[in-house]
């Protein structure tokens, strides 16, 4: 399956591909109303880490065999059919246990949504038609979405 | 002829589905002494809280059971095995012949011999099992004063469900401090402080000495240091027991749990243990011991289904984590905890924050983390299971685990771009997938 893969010598650590991620994320998918007049302001699935000149994204590699899939107590993670690992917000109680087990550190807490505990995941924008917004956003090509033989 | 399974947890869905990555066709049977299909018990706390609605605490939609050929005898529960012949015994009587067994049976709720009078009151209950959810539901509009027996994981969510229900709580633990399987004196600070804050009445090294009974319902406990508490409810919560009482008669090697090896077999051919039930090989303590987490139970059956099904598959070995919470205040922690008598060359390294409510602990033995606590300071923290398992070397990275903000960007250029590009991902239970002829 396709997946992303991140280049650091291309990175310049903008930080767009968490911006459309956030808001590919959003209800409106709009940037101004995604982050200022939405009732949570969507925290991104895809981290950038920057120390010196060096900068990278990372996020979910949909494993194989998934730590996140086998720590969940809900049935909330699981993997589909086509290999992603994916999240159902309803059945999540917030446990974190995902977050304790996934070795990628690719599970965030829901900062922003006060009422109950959840998580996000990257689901590599599962219904969007052109891919990964996080791909998409790159100026510089350091995030590939393709498919790797592994 | 087929597969069998006794038990009906995440041990049993994993292992079906590894069954079916390999076996399309053999039906698997599994034997489930609650009449549900498989459902998260740790749900429990949150249904009580009325955080998750009973039709969503089941793992697998009913279509998953279709799908695969599953059988799920619910309601029945195994009273024997017969190794020779392959057959299970079933309490209705009735016999099924296995090709590939898995044990994967779970725990049982230990009770201390001076509380087992008091089981059938109508006030008193675990908090393990959907029957167990089903009276306390019943109970909740009419009690008030809750006792619960024992601050350890299921204590503790108990008393949160029962704080999110207005009820007043009191707990009585043993120990001197609550989770003390998962957490230090210095972490569990921040969860009494929590309690506290909640109005939650914590006894430590304490317990029930007795009950006062009338009309079949509990009405007071009088706990060891004389106080005399009124209640209106007892919660049981002192810990599990691997199950196995229906394997006496057989060749099964035993300890605590049932004995596996890396393959998830026991010690008779074809018989094979997961989960909570299974003593299994412990990464960081380097001896097989028992360890009733949720996600070793997921790993291992996986392993096992692999292996019954005809595909060499073999566990790294268990590393005990745990991701609690209660109300505000969470916690994750990894490997050995305690500064053990067994550890005494172990190396502490802190970082605390008693303003932020914020803790966090690396255990070092030989420049190799072997345990670490974090309180209130959960992101990203799963890269540390890297450490432990891969023994990497300490002192290197000692800046970065202690730090709030751990990622790749430490880690030598080498090691970080293959593992932020990994095709396959992570595999802590180290599949090694080769077809058997």
């Amino acid at each position: 399956m396709k997946k992303l893969y991140f280049r650091e010598e291309w990175c310049v650590g903008c930080g767009r591909c968490e911006v459309a991620c956030a808001i590919e994320h959003s209800e409106s998918k709009h940037p101004i109303i995604a982050y200022f007049h939405e009732k949570i302001r969507q925290t991104p699935r895809i981290v950038v880490e920057r120390k010196g000149n060096i900068s990278f994204a990372n996020t979910c590699r949909h494993c194989e065999e998934p730590d996140c899939v086998n720590a969940c107590i809900a049935g909330a993670l699981y993997k589909d059919e086509s290999g992603k690992v994916l999240y159902n917000p309803n059945k999540c109680v917030g446990c974190y246990s995902c977050i304790m087990a996934c070795p990628y550190g690719a599970i965030m807490k829901d900062i922003n949504r006060k009422e109950r505990k959840q998580i996000v995941k990257c689901d590599l924008c599962n219904t969007r038609k052109e891919g990964p917004a996080c791909a998409e956003a790159c100026p510089n090509r350091a995030i590939i979405f393709e498919e790797k033989e592994g | 002829m087929s597969y069998v399974i006794i038990g009906n947890g995440p041990a049993a869905i994993a292992a079906c589905e590894s069954i079916r990555t390999t076996d399309k066709e053999k039906q698997i049977i599994i034997i489930s002494k609650e009449d549900k299909y498989a459902y998260g018990r740790p749900l429990i706390t949150y249904q009580i809280a009325g955080i998750v609605e009973k039709e969503n605490m089941f793992l697998r939609k009913k279509e998953f059971y279709e799908k695969n050929n599953i059988k799920v005898l619910l309601g029945k529960e195994a009273t024997g095995i017969d190794p020779k012949n392959k057959i299970v015994k079933l309490d209705d009587g009735a016999q099924i012949n296995y090709e590939k067994l898995l044990i994967a049976s779970g725990g049982t709720p230990f009770i201390p011999p001076v509380y087992k009078e008091y089981m059938d009151k109508e006030n008193i209950t675990t908090f393990i099992k959907w029957e167990d959810m089903e009276k306390l539901e019943k109970m909740l509009p009419e009690i008030n004063n809750v006792l619960i027996v024992g601050g350890g994981l299921i204590g503790i969510k108990a008393a949160e469900a029962l704080v999110m229900k207005n009820k007043k709580v009191f707990i009585a633990e043993l120990s001197k401090r609550v989770l003390s399987t998962v957490i230090d004196n210095k972490g569990a600070y921040y969860f009494h402080k929590e309690l506290e804050k909640n109005n939650i009445f914590l006894f430590l090294e304490n317990t029930v000495k007795s009950f006062k009974v009338k009309k079949n319902r509990i009405e007071k406990a009088v706990l060891q240091s004389g106080e005399v508490l009124d209640i209106d409810a007892v919660i049981m919560a002192i810990g599990v027991k691997p199950e196995i009482s229906f394997i006496k008669g057989t060749n099964i090697n035993t300890n605590v749990g049932i004995l596996v090896d890396d393959s998830m077999k026991t010690s008779v051919d074809d018989i094979y243990a997961a989960g909570d039930v299974a003593e299994s090989y412990d990464l960081v303590y380097g001896s097989k011991r028992i360890g009733p987490i949720w996600v070793s139970a997921s790993e291992q059956g996986r392993i096992a289904g692999y292996n019954m099904a005809g595909k060499k598959a073999s566990y790294r070995g268990r590393l005990i984590m745990n991701s609690i919470s209660f109300l505000k205040t969470s916690l994750i922690s990894y490997g050995i905890i305690n500064t053990d008598i067994e550890y005494e060359k172990i190396n502490v390294f802190e970082y605390e924050r008693p303003d932020l409510n914020i803790y966090r602990r690396l255990n070092v033995v030989d420049n190799r983390l072997i345990g670490a606590i974090f309180v209130n300071s959960i992101y990203r923290k799963g890269i540390i299971t890297r450490f432990i398992i891969e023994k990497l070397p300490f002192d290197k990275y000692k800046d970065i685990l202690l730090s709030p903000n751990i990622g790749f960007i430490e880690f030598e250029k080498e090691y970080r771009n293959r593992e932020i590009n990994s095709v396959k991902g992570y595999s802590k239970t180290k599949t090694n997938l080769e077809n058997t002829v």
